[in-house]
C-alpha cells in the first residue's frame, strides 16, 4: 500500500473481490478521483488512485475510505446475486410459463368434461349391455348339444 | 508528447476506440499495443486540458468499459 497526499494505491486479492465487483465500485467514484487497474485480473489487482485538482485531501481520504466500504458491499451484492440465481429463474420460468399453463388447464378441463359424457366406443357399457343375456344361453345350449 | 498506459488485461480495445472517438475534439489521440499494455499518446492537446487529459481519459475508458458489460 503506497500513498501519498494525491495518490494511492493497494493491491486487492481476486480471489477476495473479483474484477467485476472492483469495476463496480470504481465506477462510483470515477466522479470524484482518477482511478485506474493494473495487475493480473486473476490474481492480484493493482487499484490507483489520483485526486482530481478539486477534491481536498480530507475529501481523497475519505473517497478511499468509501471505495474500500463499497468493495464489500458490492461484494455482498455478488454473493447474493449468486446463491439466489436458481430462485429468480424459477420464478421467472414461472412467470413467463403461468399464462400457457392456464390454457393447458383449460384444456385439460374441457377435455375431461367431454370425457365423462361420451362414449363412443362403449368401453363403459357391460357384456349385456353389448350381448345381451339371451344370445349366452344359446351358446351353453349348444355347447351341451355338442357334448 | 502525453503517454497513457492501459493494462490490456484490465482494459479493452471497443473502450479505448470509442474513448478516442468522443475525445476526438480535443486532440489528436493515437493508441498502440506494446505487449501487455494499450500506449496512448495525446498530439496538439490544448494548453489549458492538458495536465487532466490523460487522467480524464482512463477514467472514462473505464466508464465505457462498465457500460458496456
Amino acid at each position: 500500500m503506497k500513498k501519498n497526499k494525491t495518490n494511492y494505491e493497494f493491491i486487492l486479492n481476486s480471489s477476495i473481490y473479483s474484477l467485476s465487483v472492483v469495476l463496480g465500485a470504481s465506477y462510483l467514484f470515477i466522479n470524484k478521483v482518477y482511478i485506474s487497474l493494473d495487475g493480473d485480473p486473476k490474481k492480484k489487482i493493482k487499484v490507483f488512485f489520483k485526486s482530481k485538482p478539486e477534491t481536498s485531501i480530507d475529501e481523497f481520504k475519505k473517497i478511499i475510505g468509501d471505495f474500500k466500504n463499497e468493495l464489500l458491499n458490492y461484494s455482498l451484492r455478488e454473493q447474493i446475486v449468486k446463491s439466489n440465481q436458481k430462485v429468480r429463474e424459477i420464478i421467472i420460468a414461472q412467470a413467463l410459463l403461468s399464462p400457457l399453463y392456464d390454457t393447458f388447464q383449460d384444456f385439460v378441463e374441457e377435455s375431461d368434461e367431454k370425457d365423462e359424457t361420451e362414449d363412443p366406443l362403449g368401453i363403459t357399457k357391460t357384456w349385456e349391455e353389448h350381448f345381451g343375456k339371451k344370445e349366452k344361453l344359446s351358446v351353453k345350449k349348444n355347447k351341451n348339444a355338442k357334448t | 508528447m502525453l503517454k497513457l498506459k492501459l493494462s490490456s488485461k484490465f482494459y479493452n480495445q471497443i473502450a479505448i476506440n470509442k474513448t478516442i472517438k468522443d475525445y476526438s475534439s480535443l486532440g489528436d489521440i493515437k493508441f498502440i499495443k506494446q505487449g501487455d499494455y494499450f500506449v496512448i499518446h495525446f498530439n496538439k492537446v490544448k494548453s489549458n486540458i492538458i495536465k487532466i487529459i490523460a487522467d480524464e481519459f482512463g477514467n472514462y475508458v473505464l466508464a465505457q468499459m462498465i457500460k458496456n458489460k
